[in-house]
């Protein structure tokens, strides 16, 4: 368990020693690398803030008008068919849509029913195998221009829900 | 103002991490990285069998990913999607690769889920890791699903449609 812990703090800084390191090795001119690659970043930020920025306003406004929330509750009873934990519904909305919101819930939801318990664990994995699916989509696709991403929402959505699912089942097989 | 700042220090890793790359990218490591991803590179971008630099950088945002640095596998990612965009026939639109691209890095395949880790942890929990196990299994059929339907959807809708 500290073993985890151990390694993921480590991860980042050593993977910056490698790469540095080997551009030593090979006499590489790293700083000057780094600089040009830096700048280039400097570009890429540029072209995704404008999407950030109207992502972000867009979601909070969804978020504190209720409207997700009225979403939520037509919803529910399908999800009920399936047998589907109606604590852990508010997280599954969120967690395509706001890293920061989702975290809020998630770690909500761990405190109200427990950590450990089958809920806060389904919770706990929710968070773990999904990503800010419409974040990551409206980054990627804005950075190149792209107007037209096609089916890409389809695909990954198809991909959150199968995860969801599936660390509802696991968990409720665990427990 | 908290966000503001948060977002400067996010800027700030997507300047550092296209830093590391340009720096990775001179030497041989990543060559030898991505002669192990190359297989599954091939399977899932059909189109850039030939392309090198665009295999090496997709083959280190997959690192990044599995690595679980987050912040530095979405500049990578943004690298490799410049990259695939310079290929790219029609501008506007999503490419077939860039398409998989993007469902691979929602999947967010990873090693050791850290963030979660750590809010278990600061709640308290008995086996803040007991999850790890969990993830593995429905990140790795999300995957597989996103793949999927995406494979699936680039053969039977056609390009003009969108």
């Amino acid at each position: 368990m500290q073993i985890f812990s151990f390694v993921s703090n480590l991860a980042m800084p050593l993977v910056i020693l490698i790469i540095v390191i080997y551009g030593l090795i090979e006499k590489n001119k790293v700083f000057d690398d780094f600089l040009d690659g830096a700048k280039e970043g400097m570009s890429i930020v540029i072209s995704i803030l404008p999407t950030l920025i109207g992502l972000f306003v867009a979601i909070g406004a969804l978020r504190s008008s209720g409207i997700l929330d009225i979403i939520i509750s037509f919803v529910m009873p399908f999800l009920n068919v399936i047998h589907f934990p109606s604590e852990i519904m508010p997280l599954a909305m969120l967690r395509p849509i706001s890293g920061s919101g989702s975290i809020a819930v998630a770690t909500d939801i761990m405190k109200t029913y427990g950590v450990d318990t089958t809920i806060g664990m389904i919770a706990s994995t929710i968070m773990g195998s999904t990503e800010t699916t419409l974040y990551t989509i409206a980054i990627y696709t804005s950075c190149v221009k792209i107007k037209k991403t096609r089916f890409v929402l389809i695909a990954c959505l198809a991909a959150d829900i199968v995860g969801m699912l599936v660390s509802v089942g696991i968990c409720r097989i665990m427990s | 103002m908290m966000l503001l700042a948060y977002q400067l220090i996010y800027y700030g890793t997507i300047c550092l991490w296209n830093g590391m790359m340009q720096v990775a990218s001179k030497t041989k490591i990543i060559d030898k990285l991505t002669f192990f991803l190359l297989p599954i590179i091939k399977i899932l971008f059909p189109e850039m069998k030939k392309n090198k630099q665009i295999q090496k950088e997709i083959s280190m945002n997959m690192i990044a990913n599995i690595l679980g640095l987050g912040n530095a596998a979405t500049p990578l990612g943004l690298k490799a999607m410049k990259s695939m965009q310079k290929e790219n026939t029609k501008k506007e639109v999503l490419s077939n690769s860039m398409l998989m691209f993007i469902v691979l890095n929602t999947a967010s395949i990873q090693i050791i889920p850290t963030t979660v880790i750590a809010i278990r942890n600061s709640l308290g929990s008995e086996n803040p890791t007991a999850i790890v196990f969990p993830v593995w299994i429905a990140t790795i059929c999300a995957a597989v699903a996103g793949i999927f339907v995406a494979k699936i959807l680039i053969k039977k809708v056609k390009f003009k449609n969108f």
